[in-house]
Formats: C-alpha cells, sequence, structure tokens
C-alpha cells in the first residue's frame, strides 16, 4: 500500500494513501488495528488522513470497523480527514459518519486530539 | 468535441482475483467517458460490490461460465448490467434486513455492500430470463 505513518505529538497519523478495496483491504486493516495499538502505547489519538483515498467498498468499511473495535478496546479516539465527496457519501450512507469524528483538515483533527 | 467511447463489455470467471483487472479496466473507461470523479469512485465500488457477491454467494463455478459486465454512457446516465448463469440470485438480496444504523449499533463488520449499492445509484432492477440472472443499475451523472 501507499501507506504513510507519522507520530506527532504522541498522536498517531496515518494515511492509507490509495483506495481501499478487495484488493488491499486485508493489509490495510492490519496496519490499521497495529496503528491503534501504537496510539495506545503513545498515550494519543489515531487520525485517518484519507486524502487520495478516492473510495472504500465494504471491506474497506470492514477494516475501519475492526479498527474501531480495537480502538474501543483501548480507549484509543479515532479521528479522520481528507475525505472526497465519495467517501463523505459512502460515510453518510454506511453510518460510519455518526461513529468517527469527521474534521476539516489535519490540524483541526490535531488540534481535537490533543485537546481530548 | 470528442465521442463518449462505446460500450465496454467484459467477462470475468466467478473468481475473486478476477476483480482487480475488472476494476483496473472499468476504470480505464469510466475515466474515457469523461465523468465527474465521484459518479467514476462510486461506479467502482458499485461494481466490486456487485461482482463480490455473485462470487461469494451466487453459486456460480467455471462450469456455469463467465459472468459478463456491459456498461455504457448515454447522456447524462451510465447504464451497468451484470448477467451470470448461475442458479436465481439477485446480488441485493443476500443481505439481512439490517438498516446501516443497527450494523453500526452492533459493530458489524458486514453488510454494508448491499446498503452501498442502493444508496450509490439511482435505480437497481434485478430480473430471471433464460435461465440467467440480470442486474441492471443506473447511475445519473
Amino acid at each position: 500500500m501507499n501507506w504513510t505513518q507519522e507520530l506527532r505529538q504522541g498522536n498517531v497519523i496515518v494515511s492509507p494513501g490509495e483506495p481501499v478495496d478487495q484488493e488491499n483491504a486485508e493489509d490495510c486493516e492490519s496496519r490499521l488495528v497495529s496503528s491503534v495499538e501504537e496510539a495506545s502505547h503513545s498515550g494519543g489519538s489515531l487520525i485517518i488522513d484519507f486524502c487520495n483515498v478516492d473510495y472504500m467498498s465494504s471491506v474497506g468499511l470492514r477494516s475501519l470497523m475492526m479498527a474501531v473495535k480495537a480502538a474501543e478496546q483501548a480507549s484509543v479516539k479515532i479521528l479522520v480527514t481528507g475525505m472526497n465527496e465519495t467517501m463523505q457519501e459512502i460515510f453518510r450512507i454506511s453510518g460510519f459518519e455518526k461513529l468517527l469524528l469527521v474534521h476539516e483538515s489535519l490540524e483541526s483533527a490535531l488540534a481535537a486530539a490533543s485537546a481530548g | 468535441m470528442s465521442k463518449a467511447p462505446a460500450t465496454l463489455r467484459l467477462t470475468l470467471s466467478p473468481r475473486l482475483s478476477e476483480l482487480t483487472r475488472v476494476r483496473n479496466e472499468l476504470d480505464r473507461y469510466l475515466r474515457d467517458c469523461s465523468l465527474p470523479d465521484s459518479v467514476r469512485n462510486t461506479l467502482l465500488v458499485v461494481t466490486e460490490e456487485v461482482l463480490a457477491n455473485i462470487v461469494h454467494y451466487g453459486d456460480c463455478d467455471e462450469a456455469s461460465g463467465p459472468i459478463e459486465v456491459t456498461v455504457a454512457r448515454e447522456n447524462a446516465v451510465v447504464h451497468m448490467e451484470f448477467i451470470d448463469s448461475g442458479k436465481p440470485f439477485n446480488p441485493l438480496e443476500q443481505a439481512g434486513r439490517a438498516t446501516a444504523e443497527q450494523l453500526i449499533e452492533n459493530r458489524e463488520t458486514g453488510g454494508f455492500g448491499v446498503h452501498l449499492v442502493r444508496e450509490l445509484t439511482n435505480h437497481q432492477q434485478y430480473t430471471r430470463t433464460a435461465d440467467r440472472n440480470h442486474l441492471r443499475i443506473t447511475k445519473h451523472v
């Protein structure tokens, strides 16, 4: 995957960097769950930046749900940002917009992560 | 003024390993149709959901022949059709009755696919004709 990851002020920021579908969803899932663990160890939140993620199919949503479950177990907050029109629609249809904290920008997600 | 390309027709064996090739061909075709990104992206999602359901639940095998997909842009509408020769099966009916809200509440990892297809497109129609399943889907541009 075109995955990038960094740690900022104890928060883990990840970018899948490409659409998430049947080809890479399993890889995405294991990376997301690991980043939840990393966020837990560093005492911060997980921020998922969806820039360059043109779309996610239902297996992509599955990988996201696995991250949500891991995060709930570990008391890690997940914030998301960088969503294009299609991703916003997918989040709305699936109900994920009610499950994850959506931010307009990475800066705003970081501010919220550090405040919480 | 450039013409929209002719109808895309492709076939695939009922195997998940075929989906990457299908996606790549469809992506190329949809880009040639000069559609807005959001339309292209949603059609890529819809295609994967439908084909994955046919492969997983449709009881097609190599003996029943390939799955066929046709895609055509006609002015402000994109028409898609998925045809397979497996047992009678509507790819949009195999999901349970849960709403998306219930799936989220129960932290379910599956079941979102059908919701996506129904909500991302304007019309879906399943018919069974001459021993084949036909799923027609339209998306307004």
